[in-house]
């Protein structure tokens, strides 16, 4: 198992320098100079001169790719072109706004979706089966900032059940366990807007799982030595059903990073996502590449997990 | 039977989830009760740079322009007249020098006495060759400037302090241009800044975490959170406390793409929305006790054209195409009338708008025509479009940014108004606006013709930043020896140094600008600010009401 | 006589769709004594899986009993609860299935799939039951039992599979054990194995077995007495040496003929002609007819009861009319 992290790890390398080569030359090709759009009748020509030589603009395209490789190496991520402050410093706290986003949503996601799937593939072609049906088509195609300003209105304003925006309270005030308490009552829309999507995607999967797994022999079996139908399901159908959920889990992680950046936008919830596509607008490239190398490293990483995890829950995997 | 217990478990919890969170909803609601407290919106995030010399974003302004006092304010004509941290202030006869007086009482908000040292020691921060900011335009024109930033120098020549109080400036010569483009007016607190590296110091917790941030104005930070809210608090040490000023204990900013922040304008979560888009106003229209209020932007949109271009070097065209536009349209249909029609770059709002150069550029088609006619572009082979003077066909291209709907529906506007007069022309794909800027700024670009843009006009109605012949933004590359000696005489002549003179010069300045047309002025859309009834003393003008001075007398009912 | 332990009365299984049900087990009646060992035999698609199913209450989808009795130990399994079947279905009778490559959990170990069965029946505890279970598996022949609990599925061979399916489903003694093509999916070495097993272990515990196949060398080894079932109906029932001696309907005989015989000296291996009738198409008269080298007129419309011809002895078959003669035969 060790040899085989290891392996894969290696393997990432090469992986992630592919990448980052990928997304800077296609961040160079991209059309729009990142100090253009500070349009302004003040903007003289010494001040962008000034900023293109702080930022090393003026340099080769590949002698600036060597320089930030060697500086992401070291940690550093660059200088902010359009907000000229230290990227580290502007994805710092934002980081770990997302991944508690994410990982709510991740939450929400599987205690929602994986029962609901049950149900379905427990009563096929019934009306519950049909009417879960139909709402996850629903959920599937609904887009996002339309979910998002659905739960707003409904949940923020009529109801009045959660914050309709940021991830806490202004001013609040609030320390320790009501800190967190009112960060995960901010976080709960956002996380649910989320996990509409997803929800609608592993209900699904979870139910053809379900019903392939119940079809099997060895569920016939199973049910043979008279096992209530609810220890089958626990004990054998499930089992069998939740184990390729792992899979997508590795995928998750990553689109997860990367997909919050409406919902960021509409809840105010100042993630990575909304950091994210302000920064392409601006073509702030040092900020989108440090994020974009972050997404794509969890997705790696994410992904390695999966296959280290299927190692522990399917016993017909094993790595040597 | 326990198939379904997995169903009602699961529904448990969702159901507990929110039951609990009800529980501590309710709770946070609680606590500013006392407090007089409004919550204000801007549609995307600060960058959170709270320094009046570093800021780049305009809702870094918004946050400063609360935070902060200037040496004075302009007036609802955009004239630098109310006092603010100066007393008074005179300035000489031949606008060569001015003295300025600082009142006594204004302090920095952790109590140290602001005097006249912060202002010169903020002009010095500007000056420096370290800074990186893109303010020094606006201490250039104090005398010996220049030397210090080249490091000629070791102190700036035209500033002398006679007292804490007591400050006098020499610009480098006689410039009629308004003080707020020749003083850079919000002073920054020397205590808190002499000591720090000028080149990082926008990394420095001094601009950027809100109990290290010491401001002047009115409020003070109390607390930043980055990309999703700023809080700002009364300053107990402004000047006007004594006053009781400001009247509001707490303004908090929130960050809140439009429609959210609508809707809870709607529901009396938020008390202000900035900037509204104009399709958005009839929604507003019909809420209860909120009050909408509009009026004309510093900004206008543009359709520029490189004068340098073989295709438009005749200035008879660019005409043509000025008369060919339906502008009028623009106005009332796309901005449902929120919006002004523009034939000047000076603001309608300033005190140099002469309202007579008006009627220059009122639509006209047939005028369009005669003027095509008389260039020599005639449609010749019968398509309904006209070919260029030696016959051949003729067909303009024009560009335009994503981004701002009004514009990008503008531009099918002016294909079609141009058709209809029988010039052919290519409407690009919009593109990025850093994709287009990109293009636009290119000095060697050939590929240029027409395209679609904005200026944010300043106070002072010089147009040499945007329409001088060696001006950096200008991008239609219109030389004209004629318009340079208008500017010119406007800044620098002894007839500009009043106030008629001035608007005089900047009128026979307009009226070649018209005549040379390189660019189309299309219009100015509206500030649409938006306020629920609770809050009293709002006041609003070219500003909109967020960014009106009168902020300190608001109060909440 | 001895109560039947298995006595199955005009069962019907049917599959309901949204239109029409399909009867896939048409009325069939046959009784099994204690020790018996009754071999089911047909083609697939027989209903003889859908039979065996039906006792243990398993009938996949929309299958369901629709008329009949199951009498086991003197109750009618058709009319008892769910729970009280459970308590009959892997304690009393046991089944074993066809493909043992795919009916053995492949994420649970050996051990945990043993044991389930006798916690759940015997309320044994969890140490009690690994006991009985290694002592069952040594008895089919594993012997490292104890190794044997802790592996899964994936790590053992096909025979090996069954064997443990064997072990399982003897684990809790049962009086009956249904076993549906227990060898077919096996290698011919490891199916002789398989058999001499339950030979043995059906000689250790008196179990009843009821086995499913189409293979009559299998049938000839193993059975005490043969039920014949073409197109859900049985069309002969016999004893095991009359139906290899005195095979006495057309069906039974065909499937005798296509058996390979080393001493006759064939050339070609007989085939039936034709193939099985869906339940969606079977003929309104014999069943068989359609494929019957002997078929009269009057077989294609009507059909044929089961007619006694000997101690307990029964064809479906007009040829055995008592008052043959009566239809032409041409």
């Amino acid at each position: 198992m060790v040899k085989y992290v290891t392996r894969r790890l290696l393997v990432t390398i090469p992986m992630i320098v592919l990448i980052s080569i990928i997304l800077f030359t296609l961040l160079q090709l991209a059309p729009g100079d990142p100090l253009a759009g500070k349009l302004d009748q003040h903007t003289d020509a010494n001040y962008i001169a000034k900023l293109k030589e702080d930022f090393g603009l003026d340099k080769p395209p590949v002698e600036q790719f060597f320089f930030w490789a060697k500086n992401f190496l070291q940690g550093n991520f660059g200088v902010s072109f359009d907000k000229k402050v230290l990227v580290q410093d502007l994805l710092s706290e934002r980081i770990g706004k997302t991944a508690f986003l994410g990982v709510v949503a991740l939450i929400f996601t599987y205690i929602i979706a994986i029962p609901l799937g049950i149900l379905s593939a427990n009563k096929p072609y019934s009306k519950l089966d049909y009417t879960l049906t139909s709402a996850s088509f629903i959920g599937f195609s609904m887009p996002s900032f339309f979910a998002g300003l659905l739960l707003i209105y409904l949940f923020g304003f009529q109801l009045g059940w959660f914050p309709y925006s940021g991830s806490e309270t202004e001013a609040s005030g609030y320390e320790g366990l009501e800190y967190i308490m009112d960060r995960l009552h901010h976080v709960i829309l956002p996380a649910m807007t989320l996990a509409i999507i997803n929800i609608a995607q592993y209900n699904r999967y979870v139910r053809a799982s379900v019903l392939d797994a119940k079809a099997q022999d060895y569920t016939r079996t199973a049910r043979s030595k008279g096992l209530s139908e609810s220890k089958v399901l626990r004990k054998h159908v499930l089992r069998n059903a939740l184990i390729p959920l792992v899979t997508l889990f590795g995928i998750d992680l990553g689109l997860l990073l990367s997909g919050a950046i409406i919902t960021e936008t509409i809840f105010g919830f100042p993630g990575v996502g909304q950091l994210y596509i302000q920064s392409i607008t601006t073509r702030d490239y040092p900020v989108v590449m440090a994020i974009t190398m972050m997404t794509s490293m969890a997705v790696l990483i994410g992904n390695l997990i999966a296959d280290i995890l299927y190692a522990f829950v399917d016993p017909r995997i094993k790595y040597d | 039977m326990k198939k379904r217990k997995i169903g009602i478990l699961s529904l448990a919890v969702v159901m507990g989830l929110s039951v609990f969170a009800t529980a501590c909803g309710s709770k946070s609601s609680g606590d500013g009760a006392k407090k007089k407290s409004i919550t204000a919106t801007m549609n995307s995030t600060f960058d959170g740079k709270f320094n009046p010399a570093l800021y780049d974003s305009v809702y870094d302004a918004y946050i400063l322009d609360q935070t902060f006092a200037s040496l004075w304010k302009q007036d609802e004509k955009l004239e630098t007249s109310i006092p603010d941290l100066a007393e008074s202030w005179k300035e000489s006869e031949k606008k060569d020098g001015v003295s300025i007086k600082l009142r006594k009482d204004a302090k920095w908000s952790d109590g140290k006495p602001l005097t006249v040292d912060d202002v010169i020691f903020t002009w010095k921060f500007i000056a420096n060759k370290e800074y990186s900011g893109s303010r020094f335009e606006y201490v250039e024109s104090i005398k010996g400037a220049k030397e210090y930033r080249e490091g000629k120098a070791q102190d700036i020549e035209g500033i002398k302090k006679v007292d804490d109080y007591n400050l006098e400036v020499t610009f480098e010569k006689s410039d009629a241009r308004d003080l707020s483009t020749k003083v850079f007016s919000t002073p920054m607190p020397k205590h808190i800044f002499e000591n720090k590296p000028v080149k990082t110091l926008e990394n420095d917790p001094a601009v950027k975490k809100a109990e290290n941030i010491v401001t002047s104005g009115p409020f003070t930070i109390k607390e930043i959170k980055a990309g999703e809210f700023v809080v700002l608090e009364k300053n107990k040490n402004f000047y006007g406390a004594a006053e009781g000023k400001p009247k509001l204990d707490q303004i908090v900013w929130k960050v809140l793409q439009e429609d959210v922040a609508i809707g809870a304008l709607k529901e009396g979560k938020v008390d202000m929305v900035s900037r509204i888009k104009p399709g958005s106003f009839e929604t507003i229209k019909g809420f209860k006790d909120v009050e909408l209020v509009e009026d004309t932007d510093l900004g206008y949109q543009y359709l520029g054209f490189r004068t340098d271009h073989p295709k438009l070097t005749d200035k008879r065209v660019r005409r043509a195409i000025a008369y060919a536009i339906n502008r009028e349209q623009m106005v009332t249909g796309l901005l449902k009338g929120h919006g002004t029609l523009l034939s000047t770059p000076v603001s309608p709002k300033s005190w140099a708008y002469s309202k007579d150069l008006d009627a220059e550029y009122s639509y006209d088609p047939g005028k369009a025509k005669a003027l095509l006619a008389e260039a020599g572009y005639k449609d010749t082979n019968g398509d309904g479009f006209v070919e260029d003077p030696s016959g051949k066909p003729y067909v303009l291209s024009l560009e335009f940014p994503k981004g701002n709907q009004v514009r990008e529906q503008s531009a099918k506007l002016i294909r079609e108004d141009l058709e209809k007069a029988g010039i052919k022309i290519d409407l690009k794909q919009p593109k990025d606006f850093a994709a287009l800027a990109e293009v636009v700024q290119q000095k060697a670009d050939k590929t240029m013709e027409m395209w679609l843009m904005g200026w944010t006009t300043d106070v002072d109605p010089n147009p040499k930043n945007i329409y001088g012949s060696t001006a950096e933004s200008n991008y239609y590359r219109w030389k004209s020896p004629e318009s340079d000696k208008s500017i010119g005489v406007s800044m620098y002549d002894q007839k500009a140094f009043t106030k008629e003179g001035r608007k005089e010069l900047i009128k026979d300045w307009t009226k070649i600008f018209q005549q040379d047309s390189p660019v189309v002025l299309l219009y100015s859309q509206n500030i649409i600010d938006a306020y629920n009834k609770r809050i009293t003393g709002v006041q609003y003008d070219y500003r909109g009401a967020l960014g009106h001075p009168s902020f300190v007398d608001w109060d909440v009912k | 006589m001895s109560q039947a332990l298995l006595q199955i009365e005009n069962l019907k299984t049917v599959f309901q769709n949204t239109k029409s049900a399909i009867t896939v087990v048409d009325d069939i009646s046959f009784s099994m004594n204690k020790g018996e060992t009754l071999a089911l035999v047909g083609e697939s698609g027989c209903g003889k899986s859908m039979t065996s199913l039906s006792i243990m209450g398993l009938l996949p989808g929309t299958g369901k009993i629709a008329q009949g009795k199951i009498m086991f130990e003197g109750n009618d399994l058709t009319k008892k609860s769910v729970e009280d079947i459970s308590k009959i279905r892997g304690n009393k009778i046991a089944m074993i299935f066809q493909e043992p490559m795919t009916s053995l959990n492949p994420v649970l170990k050996i051990g945990d799939q043993m044991t389930e069965g006798l916690i759940l029946h015997h309320k044994l505890s969890k140490k009690e039951a690994e006991a009985r279970a290694i002592e069952r598996l040594n008895l089919v022949g594993f012997a490292r039992a104890a190794d044997i609990m802790n592996e899964y599925p994936h790590q053992l061979s096909g025979g090996m599979r069954q064997r443990v399916m064997i072990a399982m489903a003897m684990s809790t003694d049962p009086q009956l054990l249904i076993a549906d093509e227990p060898t077919t999916a096996l290698d011919v070495t490891i199916q002789a194995q398989v058999l001499e097993l339950m030979r043995d272990v059906k000689a250790e515990f008196e179990t009843s077995i009821l086995l499913i196949t189409h293979d009559l060398g299998v049938v000839a080894e193993m059975a005490d007495r043969v039920v014949v079932m073409y197109a859900g109906k049985v069309v002969e029932e016999a004893s095991v040496f009359d139906v290899f001696e005195k095979s006495s309907h057309p069906y039974t005989e065909g499937l005798l003929k296509s058996v390979p015989n080393l001493e006759a000296d064939q050339t070609r291996l007989y085939s039936i002609r034709g193939n099985v009738p869906t339940p969606e198409e079977f003929p309104i008269g014999c069943r068989f007819a359609p494929r019957c080298d002997k078929a009269m007129d009057h077989c294609f419309d009507h059909a044929p009861d089961l007619y006694r011809i000997g101690d307990r002895h029964q064809v479906r078959c007009f040829l055995y009319h008592p008052e043959k003669g009566t239809f032409s035969h041409e």
